[in-house]
């Protein structure tokens, strides 16, 4: 046998070989996830329940956000300029997909950061101003750090010169399945059509898949 | 002679493009977010030109509509947001600076009263030469015209 025929069939072998992997590899590999900007998790990250207060000072359970897709936003009613223009674009996005069915609108969540200052009654008028179903939450601070942990969100009190404090918080909106799951992250900054294009793209895909 | 007058034009053209030129800043589409009710510190938006050829220096800006009014940048750093004060601001010759929402802008601090949607607040800028620029700048929910 010359050396040509060998190294040949060398060759086919190896193709066949790699030619069997990749339509294995292809059949068995999930839907390919839509291209958005936003940060969307392989696996849906479920959260531990946490207690918090809405704002008519009520208990409020994380998990009562099952049932719908959920935008979340951490935030505080002092803050001038980041939280009110995401909270205007969250309110925009949610005018912007009120053609879906109703079971596939976000419900729109504002989580305080400022529990000190932020009591249900501050919050209340603090949200109704941006989307008057959006939810405000507010709470111990315990137990809103635990919810902010677990959904890879930071933030941190700073003392002002003049007195007083401002809140340094993550950017980003949270995107929670009807699950009550983290989903998807969306990092600033942030578009009405950036957000309501991904928002569709990645529940039609997630609807697909189940 | 018709050759020499447009000589002369082009000249006093050129002269006129070399001169120092000393026009004053002027802000572009300045507006203020309509505050939720009861909110304390509100922002105020705007595109501030400098269409001298000096370099201008902000140095501060008050309010009668407000207790203070101070120049903050918001600022992203690892996904954190975080704001910053700025104390002054160079606004270079032939430039503008964006106060825009999610960036840089006046933190406006105290209203005297509720503003909504419709209201014009006084702002006065002063500058590091001593002159000033008063801005009237509209209530609006939003952004844009």
């Amino acid at each position: 046998m010359g050396l040509q025929r060998i190294l040949m069939i060398i060759g086919l072998a190896t193709l066949a070989v790699v030619a069997g992997l990749w339509l294995q590899l292809r059949m068995s590999a999930p839907a390919v996830p839509p291209e958005t900007n936003a940060t969307l998790l392989r696996t849906a990250r479920p959260i531990e329940d946490v207690r918090l207060q809405d704002t008519l000072g009520n208990e409020f359970r994380i998990q009562q956000l099952q049932g719908r897709w959920s935008l979340v936003f951490f935030g505080f009613t002092h803050c001038p300029d980041v939280c009110p223009t995401t909270l205007t674009i969250l309110g925009q996005v949610a005018k912007g997909l009120s053609d879906l069915p109703e079971t596939r609108q976000p419900r729109l969540v504002f989580v305080t950061v400022d529990p000190e200052r932020d009591v249900p009654a501050v919050i209340k008028g603090y949200v109704e101003h941006f989307d008057k179903n959006m939810i405000g939450l507010t709470g111990e601070l315990a137990q809103i750090e635990a919810l902010a942990a677990q959904l890879g969100v930071a933030f941190q009190k700073v003392p002002l010169d003049q007195g007083g404090y401002s809140m340094d918080h993550s950017a980003a909106i949270l995107l929670l399945n009807p699950g009550a799951e983290l989903n998807a992250i969306i990092s600033a900054p942030h578009t009405v059509e950036g957000i309501s294009e991904d928002y569709r793209k990645i529940v039609e895909f997630m609807d697909e898949q189940s | 002679m018709k050759h020499f007058l447009s000589i002369f034009l082009l000249i006093l053209i050129a002269a006129a493009g070399c001169a120092k030129s000393s026009q004053p800043p002027y802000a572009e589409d300045p507006w203020v977010r309509e505050p939720p009710p009861g909110m304390s510190m509100l922002a105020g938006y705007m595109i501030l030109h400098n269409p001298s050829s000096t370099d201008m220096t902000l140095t501060g800006a008050s309010s009668p509509d407000f207790a203070a009014v101070e120049f903050h940048n918001s600022v992203v750093e690892d996904g954190v947001s975080r704001m910053r004060q700025e104390t002054s601001l160079v606004l270079a010759a032939g430039e503008a600076l964006r106060f825009v929402p999610g960036g840089r802008h006046m933190m406006l601090i105290a209203p005297g009263r509720q503003l909504s949607e419709g209201d014009k607040v006084l702002i006065e800028l002063s500058f590091a030469d001593g002159s000033e620029l008063h801005i009237t700048a509209p209530v609006r929910s939003s952004g844009g015209h």
